[in-house]
C-alpha cells in the first residue's frame, strides 16, 4: 500500500499535465481541482479512470465523489483525494 | 488572478525568431515598463506570422515568470504549451490555411449561475443595456417577480440572503431558462465584439432557441423576448395531473452503459421501468431521467458498480417521453414565434444534422427537442465531419466545451474553448479565448484588450446628434429639422401626410398607408396577376407546360428584384430629395405569390434607424409583408426585410477591374439555351451573348429591356431602378450553372443579398450592359455569388455583393425543371419486357416534397381539373405526394409509350389520370378525344418510390413492395402450405421471395380490376422460376372464364430494397417455357 507522500507525488505527477491541460504551480495538499486546477466534472470522471490505470486497481472513485457531496464539499482539496486513495489501495 | 490581467501576442516567421523576440522582451520586463504599456507594444508588433505565441499575466511578476517558461519549452523543442495559467502557443496551428470552420456552442439550462458575466458589464456597457431593456419589458408586463439584473450581479455585492433567494430562482424554470437565453445571448454580442464569427451554430437543450435566434430562423431576442417570457413562465406554473415527480442523474459513463443499467433495472422489476437516456452528452457524462422511483432503482446499481452518479437540481423530465404532457404547454409557447427559413449553418441536437429549410418543419423539430433525447456527442461529431475545427461555447460556464473536449480526445486538430467559466474571472477568460484562437490562426479582434476607454453605450442618443453637427452642411442638407425632432423627442413627429398630398409616381406603390415625415413610411400594393405581367411572365417550373393551354405556366411569383424596388419607392416618397446608394441584409422569407381566386397584398414598412444614421447616409430598417383576403398582415412574418441607405448623390461609380477566370474557355451554352432552362418569359430575355468563362464564372452583354409590357395599365413604368435589369444581370450565372459536369443541386431560388450598391439611376431601355458574375460560396444547399453590372463606360452602375441563393435538388434531364414538359421528365426508365408496355419509376425528390415546391411540381405537370382537385385534398402530406407523384409517373410513362407508338412528344400536363368506379386508373389525352390506342395504365408507389406501367393491355397490373422479414403470422395469413412450401425451397430464411410472392398477387388482383377482394389466398403462386424472376399464379374460388385452370404470368424482380412484380395477365402457354417452372410437390 503506497504511503501517502508518494500517493501525492503521483497525483502532483498526473495533474501537471492532465486532459490537455498543464498546470505549472506547485500542486499539494491544498491546491483545489476546480478553482486551481479548473476541473470540471467530466475531468473527474477522467481522473477516476486515469487513476485505475495508474494503480491498476478498481478505486471506486465514485464512492469518493458520493462521500464529498456529502459532506458538502464544494471543491475538493488533493490531499482530501490522497487520503482516499491511502485508505483504498 | 485577481487583479486585471493583460493580454500578450507575440508571432514570427520561425521558432527561432520567436525566441529572439521573447527575449528581448524579458529585457523590456526588467527594464521596469508598465505592464499595459507591454502589453500595447505587443500587440503593435505582433503580425500574422506563424509560429504565435499569447501570454495573460496579471502583473510584472507573472509577466517575467511566464516569459522565462515560454522560453524554456520553446528552446527544448515542445511542440506545444496549453499552460492555463495564461501561456499558449502551438508549433501547427489549426487555422494555417484559413480553411477551419467555427462552430458556436449555445449552452441550455443548468449551466446559469449567479453573478454569471457580471465581469463583463463594466468592460462592454452595452450589455447593461440589454439587461435593463429586459428588466424594463418585464416590469411593464410583470412576468417574473423580480428583475433580471439580479441574476447577474457580482456575488461579492449580494448579501447571504439575496445569494440564496438567486439560487433557489436559477432552479425555476422560467428563471433559469430565461436567464440563459439572456446570457447566451449576451455573451454572443460580447464575442462578437471581438470579431469571432461562426460558420456553423448550435445549441444544448435550451440554448438551441437561441442558435435559432442568432442564426435569425427566430427574429431577434427583443421581438421574442416577450413571448418566451410569457412562455416559460406558464411552463414553469404548468403541472400536468397525474404526473410523477422526475429526477435527473447523470452518471459518468456513455449512453450505451446507461442504457443497459436501465434495461438490468427492468428485468429486476420484471417490467419497463420510467428511465429513458435523456442527454448523450459525451463519452463521460450521460444524462439519465425517470419518475423518482426508476432513477432510484437505476441509481442503486450505479452505485454498486462504482461509477460516479450526479443528482441535478433540475425538475422537468426534459428530452424523454415522460416530457409528453408538457408539450401541450410547450407548443402554445413557441406558436406565436416567427419562424424563418434557415439561410445559416444551424445543426439541430435532436437529429445531430442540420435544421430543414422550411420554417414548419424548423418549428416541429425544435418543439420535438423537448422530448426526444440530446443527441451532443453525434451534433459534434457530425459538424467534425463537415469541417469544423475550432469550438467555441457561447454562454456561462464550460459545460459544453468539457463534453465537446471529450468526444474529440482522439483528434489533434481541434481547438475547443469556453468564453466563460465559473471559476474565472469573466473578462480574462475572454483573453484566454483570444490567446487560443490567435494562436491558432482565428479570425479574433483583440483590440478592446489594449484600449482603456469602455465602448460607447448604443442608446447614447446624444452623442449621435453631436456627431451629426459636426458636419453641419451635410446636416442641413438631410432634414435639419426632422432629425432634431426624432433625436430629441420621445413622441413621433409631424401627422401622418393625407394621401392625397403623398405624391404616388411609382408603380410598386399603389397606396400611401402612412407616412410620418422623415421618419417613417407604410405603402402597400395590392397584387392582381391580370395587372402585374411582370409576375405572369415569371413562371417558377417553366414556362412551356402544354400544348392544349399554352397559356399554362408555372408558379408566378413577384420577382425578388421588384420586391427590392418596391422598397426603394417606398425609401424615395420617404425622402423625395435623396437617392437610395444600396440595400443591405436583405433576406427573403416567403415569395410574393396571388391569389388564384382573389387579390393578394404586399406591404412595405420603412423605418429611420437614427442609431445608425450619419450626416452622410440615412439607414432606414424595412420590412415587406404580403397576405391574401382581407385579414391583413401578420407583422410577425415579414415576407422580406432590408436595410436602405440613402445619401444626397449616389457615389463616384467606381471603374470595373480586370475580370479575370481561370481555365478560360468558351461557353456552350447559348442565350437561347438558357431561357430553355429558365422560367423566365421575353420581358425578362436580356442575356444577348455570353462573353468569358471560365472556373469560377462568366461574363455576358445584357441590355435595359423594353419595360411597356411589364404592366397592363401602365405602359411608362418609372421605376428608381430597373428591376428588370437587375434580374437579366443575374441570368448569366445560370449559363455558368448549365455548363457543370455535376447538375445536382442546381435549381436556385434566391433567399438574400449581403448588399446591393448603386451608382446611378434608372437606364434608358435599350442601354447595354455587361454582367460580370462569380461564384463566391458553395456549401450543399447555397450558392453565394457576386455580380457586377457594368456600363458601356466600363463602370459600375450595380454591384451585388454575397448574392444567396438556395440550391433545390431535382433531376436534370436534358433540361433542369424548368424545361419544356414534353422533353422533361422526373422518372426514369425501368427495363421490362417490350410485350408488356413501358415502364417509369420515380423516387421521389426529396425536394419536391417539401410543402414549398410541391404546389410548383403540380402546377407544371396536372391539368385544370387536376390541380383544382389537388388544391381540394385533405390529406396526410406522404398521401398528397403518393397522390401527385403516382400521377406524374403514369402520365411519364404514357407520354414515353405514346411517343414510341407515335412519335407524338405529349406534355405531361396533357395527359390526364382518372379513375374508374371501381377506382382503377385510366389514361386520357387533354383537350381531344382520347384515341382508342391511347395506352392503359397501372401504377403503384411504396413510401416514396413510385412505379408506373403504359401498356396496350388493358389488364395489366404492377406493385412495388419493400422487401423486409415477414412476420410467421403474415406468412400463415397469406400463404397457403404449398406457396409455404415453394418459399421453404427458394429462400429459406425468408428474406426476399416471400415479398416477391405477395407483391405478385396484388399485381394481378390490380390487372383484374379486383384488387385482392377474395383475401391472398385467392391468388395462388403455383410455380416460380428463380433465375428469371418469373412466378406463375392459379386463380381459386373465381367464376372467370378462362383462368381457373390456366396459370398466369406474374415478373417479378428487385430494385434497390423493393420488389416490383408487373402482369398482363399472359396465361402459362404464352409465356415462359413450362420445363423451367418448379412446381408444389416436385
Amino acid at each position: 500500500m503506497p504511503e501517502i507522500n508518494e500517493i501525492m507525488t503521483d497525483l502532483a505527477g498526473i495533474l501537471a499535465d492532465f486532459n490537455g491541460k498543464e498546470y505549472y504551480d506547485p500542486i499539494g495538499p491544498d491546491t483545489l481541482f476546480m478553482a486551481e486546477l479548473g476541473f470540471s466534472s467530466i475531468d473527474v470522471v477522467i481522473l477516476g479512470e486515469t487513476l485505475e490505470s495508474h494503480y491498476q486497481t478498481d478505486i471506486s472513485f465514485g464512492d469518493f465523489i458520493a462521500s464529498m457531496t456529502e459532506q458538502n464539499v464544494q471543491d475538493v482539496p488533493v490531499g482530501a483525494l490522497a487520503d482516499y486513495l491511502s485508505k483504498t489501495l | 488572478m485577481s487583479k486585471e490581467s493583460e493580454l500578450f501576442l507575440f508571432s514570427a516567421e520561425s521558432r527561432e525568431e520567436l525566441l529572439g523576440t521573447l527575449s528581448a522582451f524579458e529585457s523590456q520586463i526588467t527594464a521596469g515598463h508598465g505592464l499595459r504599456e507591454l502589453a500595447n507594444h505587443s500587440y503593435q508588433s505582433a503580425g500574422h506570422h506563424f509560429p504565435r505565441l499569447a501570454i495573460i499575466a496579471a502583473d510584472s511578476g507573472d509577466l517575467q515568470t511566464k516569459v522565462s517558461r515560454a522560453i524554456d519549452k520553446l528552446s527544448n523543442g515542445h511542440p506545444k504549451i496549453t499552460d492555463t495559467s495564461g501561456v499558449y502557443f502551438t508549433e501547427t496551428p489549426i487555422n494555417a490555411n484559413g480553411q477551419a470552420k467555427v462552430g458556436f456552442l449555445f449552452p441550455g439550462e443548468g449551466s446559469q449561475y449567479p453573478g454569471m458575466l457580471s465581469g463583463l458589464l463594466e468592460k462592454f456597457p452595452e450589455l447593461n443595456g440589454i439587461l435593463e431593456e429586459c428588466d424594463t419589458r418585464n416590469d411593464s408586463s410583470a412576468h417574473l417577480e423580480k428583475g433580471f439584473t439580479r441574476f447577474f450581479q457580482a456575488v461579492e455585492t449580494l448579501t447571504t440572503e439575496e445569494l440564496s433567494d438567486i439560487q433557489d430562482d436559477l432552479k425555476r424554470i422560467d428563471h433559469a431558462m430565461f436567464a440563459i437565453l439572456i446570457a447566451d445571448w449576451m455573451m454572443f454580442h460580447t464575442v462578437c465584439q471581438l470579431g469571432i464569427r461562426p460558420d456553423t451554430i448550435a445549441g444544448h437543450s435550451g440554448g438551441e432557441l437561441i442558435a435559432l435566434m442568432v442564426s435569425q430562423v427566430l427574429t431577434g431576442p427583443d421581438e421574442q423576448f416577450h413571448i418566451l417570457c410569457e412562455g416559460f413562465r406558464e411552463l414553469g406554473k404548468f403541472r400536468p395531473e397525474g404526473a410523477p415527480e422526475s429526477r435527473l442523474l447523470a452518471i459518468g459513463k456513455p449512453a450505451e452503459f446507461a442504457a443497459q443499467i436501465i434495461d438490468r433495472a427492468s428485468e429486476e422489476q420484471g417490467r419497463e421501468i420510467d428511465a429513458y437516456v435523456a442527454m448523450k452528452n459525451c463519452p463521460h457524462q450521460t444524462v439519465i431521467v425517470g419518475t423518482r422511483e426508476s432513477i432510484d432503482l437505476v441509481e442503486k446499481l450505479i452505485v454498486k458498480k462504482g461509477v460516479i452518479a450526479q443528482p441535478l437540481s433540475i425538475e422537468q423530465p426534459y428530452h424523454t417521453p415522460l416530457f409528453a404532457p408538457y408539450m401541450s404547454a410547450l407548443r402554445r409557447m413557441f406558436e406565436p414565434l416567427s419562424f424563418h427559413p434557415v439561410d445559416f449553418p444551424v445543426y439541430s441536437c435532436t437529429t445531430a444534422e442540420l435544421f430543414p429549410p422550411d420554417p414548419e418543419q424548423i418549428f416541429e423539430l425544435t418543439a420535438a427537442h423537448w422530448e426526444c433525447p440530446v443527441e451532443f456527442i453525434q451534433l459534434i461529431e457530425n459538424q467534425y465531419r463537415d469541417g469544423v475545427r475550432c469550438f467555441i461555447e457561447i454562454g456561462p460556464r464550460n459545460h459544453l466545451s468539457s463534453f465537446t473536449d471529450d468526444i474529440l480526445r482522439s483528434k489533434k486538430d481541434t481547438l475547443v474553448v469556453p468564453s466563460n467559466t465559473e471559476r474565472s474571472n469573466d473578462f480574462e477568460q475572454l483573453q484566454h479565448l483570444t490567446a487560443q484562437l490567435y494562436i491558432h490562426g482565428f479570425t479574433v479582434d483583440p483590440s478592446c484588450f489594449f484600449d482603456t476607454t469602455p465602448a460607447v453605450a448604443q442608446d447614447s442618443k446624444e452623442a449621435i446628434l453631436t456627431s451629426h453637427f459636426e458636419v453641419m452642411e451635410e446636416f442641413l442638407n438631410l432634414q435639419h429639422a426632422v432629425m432634431n425632432q426624432y433625436l430629441s423627442g420621445t413622441q413621433p413627429g409631424p401627422e401622418p401626410e393625407t394621401f392625397e398630398e403623398a405624391p404616388r409616381p411609382y408603380p410598386m406603390v399603389d397606396e400611401i398607408v402612412e407616412l410620418v415625415g422623415g421618419h417613417r413610411i407604410v405603402t402597400r400594393r395590392t397584387m392582381l396577376l391580370e395587372e402585374d405581367l411582370f409576375s405572369d411572365q415569371h413562371t417558377v417550373g417553366g414556362r412551356d407546360l402544354s400544348q392544349v393551354n399554352p397559356e399554362q405556366h408555372g408558379l408566378p411569383l413577384v420577382p425578388m428584384t421588384f420586391s427590392i424596388e418596391m422598397l426603394a419607392e417606398s425609401a424615395k416618397i420617404l425622402f423625395p430629395e435623396l437617392v437610395v446608394t444600396a440595400m443591405s441584409r436583405i433576406k427573403l422569407y416567403k415569395w410574393l405569390d396571388y391569389s388564384e381566386t382573389g387579390i393578394a397584398n404586399a406591404q412595405v414598412v420603412a423605418e429611420l434607424n437614427a442609431e445608425k444614421s450619419t450626416p452622410d447616409r440615412l439607414h432606414l430598417e424595412a420590412k415587406v409583408y404580403h397576405w391574401k383576403g382581407s385579414e391583413g398582415p401578420d407583422l410577425k412574418r415579414p415576407a422580406a426585410t432590408a436595410v436602405i441607405e440613402l445619401s444626397s448623390a449616389f457615389p463616384a461609380p467606381p471603374h470595373s477591374d480586370q475580370f479575370a477566370v481561370s481555365n478560360e474557355r468558351p461557353c456552350g451554352v447559348t442565350p437561347a439555351q438558357l431561357y430553355q432552362n429558365l422560367f423566365h418569359g421575353e420581358v425578362y430575355q436580356g442575356v444577348f451573348e455570353m462573353g468569358k468563362f471560365g472556373d469560377e464564372g462568366i461574363e455576358a452583354q445584357i441590355g435595359a429591356l423594353p419595360r411597356e409590357a411589364l404592366y397592363r395599365s401602365n405602359p411608362d413604368p418609372k421605376f428608381v431602378y430597373d428591376p428588370v435589369l437587375l434580374d437579366v444581370s443575374l441570368h448569366p450565372m445560370c449559363a455558368w450553372h448549365l455548363e457543370q459536369e455535376d447538375q445536382s443541386g442546381r435549381i436556385l431560388l434566391p433567399i438574400g443579398v449581403d448588399r446591393i450598391e448603386f451608382f446611378g439611376n434608372c437606364p434608358e431601355p435599350g442601354t447595354p450592359f455587361i454582367s460580370r458574375a462569380k461564384l463566391v460560396k458553395e456549401t450543399s444547399r447555397q450558392f453565394t455569388q457576386q455580380v457586377d453590372v457594368i456600363d458601356g463606360n466600363g463602370q459600375v452602375w450595380c454591384k451585388m455583393i454575397g448574392s444567396q441563393y438556395w440550391r433545390f435538388y431535382l433531376p436534370f434531364r436534358k433540361f433542369n425543371f424548368h424545361g419544356p414538359k414534353n422533353i422533361y421528365m422526373l422518372s426514369l426508365d425501368f427495363e421490362i419486357p417490350s410485350h408488356i408496355g413501358t415502364a417509369k419509376i420515380l423516387e421521389i425528390p426529396e425536394d419536391l416534397r417539401n410543402p414549398v415546391m410541391q404546389p410548383i411540381g403540380a402546377k407544371v405537370t396536372l391539368s385544370e381539373s387536376e390541380y383544382s382537385e389537388f388544391q381540394k385534398l385533405e390529406l396526410p402530406a406522404d398521401r398528397i405526394s403518393q397522390w401527385l407523384f403516382g400521377r406524374i409517373t403514369a402520365k411519364e410513362a404514357v407520354r414515353e409509350k405514346w411517343s414510341q407508338l407515335t412519335g407524338e412528344a405529349l406534355y405531361t400536363a396533357d395527359v390526364i389520370i382518372e379513375h374508374t368506379d371501381k377506382g382503377r386508373p385510366v389514361a386520357t389525352k387533354r383537350g381531344s378525344k382520347t384515341p382508342e390506342n391511347f395506352p392503359h395504365i397501372t401504377l403503384s408507389h411504396c413510401g416514396n418510390t413510385v412505379v408506373a406501367i403504359a401498356s396496350d393491355i388493358e389488364q395489366v397490373g404492377v406493385d412495388i413492395e419493400k422487401i423486409v422479414p415477414r412476420e410467421k403470422s403474415f406468412l400463415k395469413i397469406a400463404f397457403s402450405p404449398a406457396e409455404l412450401e415453394i418459399l421453404s425451397s427458394i429462400d429459406p430464411e425468408m428474406l426476399e421471395w416471400p415479398t416477391r410472392f405477395w407483391s405478385a398477387k396484388e399485381a394481378v388482383g390490380k390487372a383484374l380490376g379486383t384488387g385482392l377482394e377474395d383475401g391472398p389466398r385467392s391468388v395462388e403462386v403455383i410455380a416460380v422460376d428463380q433465375p428469371t424472376g418469373v412466378v406463375t399464379v392459379k386463380l381459386a374460388n373465381r367464376p372467370s372464364p378462362g383462368y381457373l385452370d390456366k396459370g398466369i404470368t406474374v415478373y417479378t424482380t428487385v430494385s434497390d430494397d423493393m420488389a416490383i412484380a408487373y402482369t398482363i395477365c399472359e396465361t402459362l402457354e404464352n409465356a415462359i417455357q413450362p420445363d423451367k417452372f418448379q412446381y408444389a410437390g416436385d
